[in-house]
């Protein structure tokens, strides 16, 4: 290809509807990893931000068929550089990812299906008292699995296993 | 191990890791997995998800408290205070009845001193027990002597003015 064939960088980037297009698909999703990762909702906001640019730059780089798991990676080395950038505390951005302040809820909280919920409520409402009791202590309390095990006299391994099996559970009516 | 369980592994793994709950190696080794790894990310997804979702779900969802185990000893004393109670009323109430009995021993021995001492006055009496043998009622009772009757009727087996034990009786 001679240098006047090459095409530009202009002409190499992803239109902006197919960006559209990635984003209205993949944006809620991508949100929650990043939030997973950093646990600070505008640290999440910046690295989603940061791996739609890449997207729009050098998509085109992407085979067409692995380009959600490409966007994927992208923002998750966003978030990590972010996150070795930031040095962020783990306990201030856990503080942040388990907020349930409703003024202060992350934004892909609002994304989260009535229906989801309703499933998930009914779900907790079937678990065995023991690990309902851990789940709530776990999510509600903010407490870790050391301090619930010394609160309960509960081996820790015990309390994990109740919180695990719970999570089985619960995660299904996220399938359904 | 099939796909299930390794991906309930991997579905713990990823909400340990969002919850902090991992110790920093692993931590480090599982972002080296997610920067590879699709079905990493999108469980690291999956699990925020459902965090998120159980926290929107009100606190009025019954759960057991934590205070369990005070409302159970607070409810156990409770109890324990009032068998003690039903107890104390219970001694107390076969104790009185017990010195009811005894102060109605006390009267039928009286009561027999008295027949006793009007001995000739029971005949008069015996128009009454005669009265209850003819009615066919009293019949295997004949040998119930007069003054059981006359206790147990309420009605003096001799005239008041003639029972020089009238005023005992009436204490």
């Amino acid at each position: 290809m001679s240098p006047a064939e090459k095409p530009n960088a202009e002409e190499l980037r992803v239109d902006s509807a197919r960006v559209a297009a990635l984003y209205i698909e993949h944006a809620d999703d991508l949100r929650r990893l990043l939030n997973g990762i950093l646990r600070n909702s505008e640290l999440a906001a910046e690295a989603l931000q940061a791996a739609f640019v890449k997207a729009v730059e050098v998509g085109h780089t992407a085979k067409q068929e692995t380009l959600k798991a490409w966007l994927f990676r992208v923002a998750v080395n966003e978030a990590l550089v972010i996150k070795r950038r930031q040095k962020v505390d783990g306990e201030a951005i856990r503080r942040v990812a388990w907020s349930q302040s409703k003024n202060d809820s992350l934004p892909d909280d609002r994304l989260v299906r009535w229906e989801t919920v309703e499933a998930v409520r009914l779900a907790m409402e079937g678990l065995p008292p023991e690990q309902r009791q851990v789940v709530r202590m776990r999510v509600y309390e903010n407490k870790t699995f050391a301090v619930i095990a010394n609160e309960l006299g509960t081996p820790l391994s015990t309390v994990l296993s109740r919180m695990q099996l719970a999570l089985r559970k619960l995660r299904g009516k996220l399938d359904k | 191990m099939s796909n299930t369980m390794v991906q309930s592994d991997l579905a713990w793994t990823a909400f340990r890791y969002i919850s902090n709950e991992m110790p920093a190696d692993e931590a480090a080794a599982f972002e080296l997995r997610l920067a590879a790894d699709q079905e990493s990310r999108e469980e690291v997804a999956r699990a925020v998800e459902l965090t998120q979702t159980m926290a929107r779900i009100p606190q009025s969802v019954p759960q057991p408290a934590t205070v369990r185990p005070w409302r159970q000893r607070l409810s156990w004393m409770t109890a324990g205070a009032a068998v003690c109670l039903a107890v104390m009323l219970c001694g107390e109430f076969v104790r009185s009845a017990m010195v009811g009995r005894s102060a109605s021993s006390v009267d039928g021995s009286r009561i027999a001193g008295m027949t006793f001492d009007t001995d000739m006055e029971v005949t008069d009496t015996d128009a009454n027990d005669a009265d209850l043998n003819a009615s066919g009622v009293m019949n295997n009772e004949v040998s119930v002597p007069s003054w059981l009757l006359a206790a147990v009727t309420g009605k003096p087996a001799t005239h008041p003015d003639d029972n020089p034990d009238d005023d005992v009786l009436d204490n």
